[in-house]
């Protein structure tokens, strides 16, 4: 069998990241495993990877990148840059009912950062090259949610200081 | 004191779970489409590597797609069992090239030699409904041999062998009769004898 029950729930938690509810995460890993089955046994060494990708690649179509573009990030210069990574989000705290309220109303790029930093435990460069996407974006992007996460959630998000 | 993001992140995360009938569901899809889709597009892939394989060996070749030659041999051959009466006779091509104003072509003596054969005449015939001449010819023996002429058209009726080329006719044998085909100067030669 391609997925035994675990891959199948780690994709499900990444198609959740993607689509930023259970149905939508639903039909997505349906479709995934279908295109995946259409490939010959044998022929995938890593499923679960070409799995996530075949995912991604499959929301973005249905998506058609309508607003959460990875590659549209602020404008920041090297200096700020480098004052931020997936450390500068070690520090919030955060509720698991205040995340779950905010879960959905983060873009697609948010939820793919969030869950690839808590879950694979990745630093933003290995997010950025598997996301085939720039370091700099994901930083910026980092850091534009820390602070949104901040203002959202006021002081309940807020830190005890960035820790470098 | 709230968790952190990350902890929270993760207890979140962990919290969406496929449950156990969506996920017998998901393995029983893969037990059953795993064979099949990989079955239909390997099927597929074959059909797809048979067809190129039928178009490559029918323009490797040409003779194996002779439906219009076979047509023009058959037509040769019934009117060589027709046996129908000449409308000139003569006993050279260049005798009976005059007669033959209609076939937008000058008839062409051919280059082999009919050994001991004595030519006696032509008439207007159709092969495939274009306009050709049938050329009646008597053997050494005595037997009747017809020559006919046609313009020809290798898209239809494919590559065939050309004397001047050193090249043999390509034969045919058809209720009982023989018949030879072959190229010379763009016409298309069809013998058929006793």
């Amino acid at each position: 069998m391609l997925f035994d029950r675990d891959m199948l729930n780690r994709l499900y938690r990444y198609a959740y990241a993607l689509s930023g509810n259970e149905p939508g995460a639903g039909d997505l890993l349906q479709d995934t495993v279908e295109r995946c089955l259409q490939r010959p046994p044998g022929a995938l060494a890593c499923p679960e990877a070409y799995a996530r990708r075949v995912m991604r690649n499959r929301y973005i179509d249905i998506t058609r990148r309508r607003k959460a573009s990875p590659e549209t990030g602020d404008a920041h210069t090297d200096a700020e840059l480098l004052a931020i990574d997936t450390h500068c989000l070690e520090s919030l705290t955060i509720s698991r009912d205040m995340l779950q309220q905010a879960w959905s109303r983060l873009d697609v790029f948010e939820r793919e950062i969030l869950y690839y930093w808590a879950v694979e435990d990745m630093t933003a460069a290995q997010i950025a090259s598997t996301l085939g996407s720039r370091r700099g974006t994901v930083l910026a992007r980092i850091h534009r949610l820390r602070a949104r996460l901040r203002a959202e959630f006021g002081d309940d998000a807020a830190a005890e200081g960035v820790k470098r | 004191m709230k968790p952190n993001l990350k902890q929270s992140l993760i207890e979140h995360l962990e919290s969406v779970r496929l449950d156990d009938a969506r996920l017998d569901e998901l393995e029983a899809l893969q037990r059953t489409r795993s064979a099949r889709s990989w079955w239909h597009s390997r099927t597929l892939q074959l059909f797809a590597a048979a067809c190129l394989l039928v178009a490559l060996v029918v323009s490797w070749l040409p003779f194996e797609q002779p439906d219009l030659l076979h047509a023009i041999a058959e037509e040769a051959v019934m009117n060589h069992l027709a046996q129908t009466p000449l409308e000139v006779h003569g006993t050279t091509i260049a005798e009976l090239d005059g007669h033959f104003d209609q076939l937008g072509f000058r008839l062409v003596e051919p280059l082999a030699p009919a050994e001991g054969a004595r030519l006696l005449g032509g008439r207007y015939c159709s092969l495939q409904g274009v306009t050709a001449a049938q050329l009646r010819r008597h053997d050494a023996q005595g037997r009747t041999q017809n020559l006919y002429q046609v313009p020809y058209r290798p898209a239809s009726m494919g590559e065939l062998p050309d004397p001047a080329l050193g090249e043999q006719p390509r034969t045919l044998e058809m209720r009982g009769l023989r018949v030879d085909l072959w190229v010379e100067r763009g016409l298309l030669f069809a013998l058929t004898r006793d």
